[in-house]
């Protein structure tokens, strides 16, 4: 079956690429880093020479937390500041790096070459930065548009006119999964609009986004078989982490704690690679199968 | 409305039943029937009001309280101080849901009909229609009875706060005229006898005789009905069915009615447990359960037994949760939203609290509007102590992904997060607290002093000084002096004069003023001494230091109070051996240094390790360290770091 092929494929593909996927993990982690030592050092200044933090237990102190906050919380705001500014930092790099990722796994059997991602990386910067900008709206149209559905549904949340709490639950029920269906559905479109833009390494996006819509619409079986594979096995990492992370929390170990989150950021780096990487080998099956440009 | 055939014969089958020992002096007893038009959302009552003069005065008028007009309008007083309620008085004006109370005749033993004003005894607001005043046609005379009979119909106020009706979900809290109390000189703060029956506000609300009632509530045939005291008996009559309850040594009578009850009894202690709950809710009995067993065995195991035969717990339904999370003499609110995980254990804490209520409120029958400290203070103290015990101290109100909050760390947290803590002492009535700090400090400030007592004088300890207070004044009306008196008789019985002549001191801080607590440990220094040298006996013999032997120390470690309050505390000093000394510390002076030589460096110190002055507003000075303390640190800072990581990597999936 094509879907799963694609998904074997797009493993393949991603564990040819390992020294990407490292790459991009360590690029996680060294902009996270830069955002978390002001914090690390504020840290050390109000509760450094406490006993305070040290006999807490393993998981959440609420009691150590609200007294931090309370009491030097003051000086957190510019630490949040500017890790707001690195988060903007980061999704700038993603759309940068995205170029690069998308090249190389266009390459598809190719051994993987630096110089395929770097030269990938700046060449289609803009044009996925403008399209990142166009689905980010649309996807935040979506978003209100459901909330807006709910808010009327629920009568504009007038608990007292309702029956039970189910009331406020129900319409979640069947509004939820379509919403997440056009979710789903956007970021389809908008994951092989990329894949289209740089293989096509076309300037303009309207014909991409038009392909792009056009693809999903006449394959929209198998692309969503994929993308619902992909999301199972990110889910499934999730599982995975929630089960470790209890026991390894409530032992107490922050550092085993912290080996266990590297493993869960490197798998969710991975799970994003393999989206890409599969979705880039529907892509190309899709296209070649109905012999059409694409 | 003339009383039934069949209700009569249940009340004097209860006058004949073996007598039950009296609890209370039942100073104001009242026979009511009352008729629900479920169509026009009116009651219709009639009501005989038994009352015994428990004074030396010549009492010449009644005060009755009338709650529901304060749903009158938008000018009672409630309704002008009812900012906490927004979004339910929103709905009633939205809605012109408004209630009242209108007496339509009110006479006394002898026929006379008697006369009736509204007074305003707390604002002089002319719009406020709470407090009904009847002057006598003949005076009660010291010891002396009344018997007054009133007709009353009452607009039932649509989700209004606490009480109300929404769809066909009705509770009835103050629902119907409910005489004051009378003071004689020297009760509480009373100069001269007088009428304590201030106008209904927005916070607080108990304060009334005990006494025996007996209710009759008609209602439509398919409604089912909760009520204080016990059910007597049902009877059916032409589609509307009446029941009968009777509630004995209690200050207040509640019900609540709706066609959707399902029912779900249990026994504990003899005590028979009923449920009340929409059908979705059905699920949640055995939760409701296990924590009114437990503060059952809590309570009873302190102060005595749950004395009544019966508790009622009522699940209102999302459109009735105006009447969440509220006592009445042996029944109670609670409220869930069946969404919600089982670890957000905020039903079990409101059962746990209301619960508690019937001890402090309903047998220690203080007065919450005047002193609302002295009943939700040490309800909400129970609480905390009881949700800790049964769920544990850091999990014990939510557990839930990861968070954890405990019950106790929730009123530190509710306390100390006030923008201004010192905004109020508690010489103030509960509606004349600034900000809407009231809960804050007469709930959540309570809460932490009476852990810090417990943390001077033991657990153990103040469960038994709270047992003496409980026993003293069950059945009565104490105010904050009585507690305090008996604080201080027990304290010196069990410790002497180990805590000063008495514990004033300690409630002049906590009551009287709003000063707060923070100790810290300022500094370790630990600085080499020399071995002695020099002339000390003889002047030819010159003591010369010694060679190189093991380097002494002098050790000191300052602590400071930052804040005005002070209490004794402990103050754990650690040396590099891994030794430790505990000091005692009576905690006044604004600095105090402690010194050691010969004993090695001080690595630690730490005020109040255990953790016993809760009103301490900052845990994290109170120890010093002279290494860098590395694992906290680096602890927080990789959760941060891996939040960061998982922030970038979602944000990623945008792309």
């Amino acid at each position: 079956m094509i879907v799963i092929t694609a998904y074997t494929q797009g493993w393949n593909a991603v564990f040819r690429n390992g020294r990407m996927w490292l790459a991009l993990y360590l690029f996680n982690l060294l902009l996270a880093l830069l955002a978390a030592l002001p914090f690390s050092g504020y840290l050390s200044r109000t509760i450094g020479s406490s006993l305070a933090a040290e006999g807490s237990p393993g998981g959440f102190d609420y009691t150590l937390f609200n007294d931090w906050l309370r009491e030097y919380g003051q000086g957190l705001a510019p630490i949040l500041d500017a890790s707001l500014g690195f988060l903007l930092l980061y999704l700038l790099l993603s759309v940068f790096l995205m170029g690069g990722i998308l090249l190389v796994f266009l390459q598809f059997a190719e051994p993987f070459r630096w110089g395929i991602f770097w030269r990938g990386c700046p060449r289609f910067f803009w044009r996925l930065l403008r399209l990142t900008v166009y689905f980010l709206l649309v996807q935040a149209a979506v978003l209100s548009l459901f909330g807006l559905l709910f808010y009327l549904t629920t009568g504009g949340f007038a608990i007292f006119e309702m029956e039970t709490e189910m009331e406020l639950v129900q319409p979640l029920y069947y509004l939820l999964p379509v919403y997440l269906l056009v979710a789903v559905l956007v970021f389809m479109v908008q994951d092989y609009a990329k894949i289209h833009v740089v293989q096509e390494d076309r300037k303009w996006l309207a014909r991409p986004l038009r392909q792009a819509f056009g693809l999903v619409f006449r394959n929209f079986g198998s692309f969503f078989l994929l993308y619902l594979l992909n999301i199972a096995t990110l889910l499934l990492l999730f599982g995975i982490y929630w089960w470790g992370s209890g026991p390894l929390s409530s032992a107490g170990s922050p550092a085993l704690l912290f080996l266990w989150g590297q493993l869960f950021i490197f798998g969710r780096v991975g799970l994003r690679l393999l989206n890409l990487a599969s979705a880039a080998y529907l892509y190309h099956r899709a296209v070649q199968h109905s012999g059409t440009e694409a | 409305m003339p009383p039934k055939p069949f209700l009569l014969f249940c009340f004097l089958l209860w006058g004949c039943r073996p007598a039950f020992s009296q609890l209370s002096p039942r100073t104001a007893s009242y026979d009511i029937q009352v008729r629900l038009d479920t169509a026009e959302k009116k009651l219709y009552g009639r009501q005989a009001l038994h009352w015994a003069n428990p004074s030396a005065d010549t009492v010449r008028e009644l005060q009755y309280h009338l709650y529901l007009n304060a749903f009158r309008n938008s000018e009672s007083t409630f309704m002008r101080e009812a900012g906490n309620f927004g979004f339910m008085i929103d709905a009633m004006r939205e809605n012109c849901g408004w209630g009242w109370t209108e007496v339509q005749r009110i006479t006394d033993g002898d026929g006379n009909r008697l006369a009736m004003e509204y007074i305003a005894p707390d604002d002089g607001n002319p719009a406020d229609r709470t407090v009904l005043r009847v002057p006598l046609a003949r005076p009660v005379l010291p010891g002396g009875t009344i018997r007054a009979e009133l007709e009353w119909t009452s607009q039932i106020p649509r989700a209004a706060a606490r009480t109300g009706y929404n769809q066909d979900y009705y509770f009835l809290a103050q629902w119907f005229p409910k005489v004051g109390v009378y003071e004689p000189a020297g009760m509480r703060f009373a100069q001269a006898g007088q009428w304590n029956c201030h106008q209904y506000h927005a916070e607080g609300e108990y304060y009334s005789d005990f006494g025996v009632y007996n209710v009759a509530i008609t209602l439509p045939a398919g409604f089912t009905v909760g009520a204080s005291g016990v059910l007597q008996g049902v009877e059916e009559q032409g589609g509307e069915k009446t029941w009968a309850f009777r509630a004995e040594d209690v200050i207040d009578f509640t019900w609540a009615a709706s066609p959707h009850f399902k029912e779900i009894k249990e026994t504990h202690n003899g005590v028979q447990l009923r449920l009340l709950a929409y059908p979705y809710h059905e699920h949640l009995a055995e939760r409701y359960f296990r924590v009114i067993k437990f503060a059952m065995d809590f309570c009873g195991s302190r102060f005595g037994p749950y004395p009544y035969p019966g508790l009622t717990i009522v699940d209102p339904p999302l459109h009735g949760m105006f009447s969440s999370a509220m006592e009445y003499p042996t029944l109670i609110s609670t409220a869930n939203l069946c969404f919600l995980p089982a670890s957000v254990r905020t039903s079990e804490l409101l059962l746990a609290h209301e619960f508690v209520h019937q001890y402090f409120m309903q047998m220690v029958a203080s007065n919450e509007q005047e002193e609302p400290w002295l009943d939700e203070g040490i309800t909400n103290y129970y609480e905390a102590r009881i949700m800790d015990e049964l769920f544990g101290p850091q999990s014990s109100t939510v557990d839930w992904l990861g968070f954890r909050m405990g019950n106790l760390e929730s009123n530190r947290g509710e306390f100390f997060g006030l923008d201004n803590p010192q905004i109020a002492d508690y010489g103030r009535f509960s509606w004349q607290f600034p900000e809407g700090s009231g809960h804050a400090i007469s709930y959540s400030k309570t809460t932490l002093w009476l852990r810090t007592l417990e943390g001077l004088l033991g657990t153990e300890a103040l469960d038994e000084v709270m047992g003496a207070y409980f026993r003293r004044w069950k059945f009565r009306h104490p105010c904050g002096q009585d507690f305090i008196d008996v604080v201080n008789e027990e304290v010196a019985k069990k410790f002497g004069n180990r805590f000063g002549e008495n514990m004033d001191w300690f409630f002049g801080q906590v009551l009287y003023s709003t000063e707060l607590c923070d100790y810290a440990v300022a500094s370790i220094a630990n600085t080499p001494v020399a071995p002695p040298a020099g002339i000390f006996e003889e002047t030819e013999d010159c003591v010369r230091p010694e060679g190189k032997g093991e380097p002494r120390f002098r050790a000191s470690v300052i602590v400071h109070r930052l804040e005005g309050l002070y209490f004794p505390v402990e103050v754990r000093i650690t040396f590099e051996d891994g030794q430790t000394i505990t000091e005692q510390w009576d905690g006044k002076a604004r600095s105090r240094e402690f010194v050691y030589e010969g004993r090695g460096r001080a690595v630690a110190a730490e005020i109040d390790p255990e953790r016993r002055i809760c009103l301490d507003k900052n845990f994290i000075n109170n120890s010093r360290a002279v290494a860098p303390q590395k694992t906290g640190v680096r602890k927080y800072f990789l959760q941060f770091l891996f939040w960061m990581q998982n922030a970038m990597q979602g944000l990623s999936m945008l792309v």
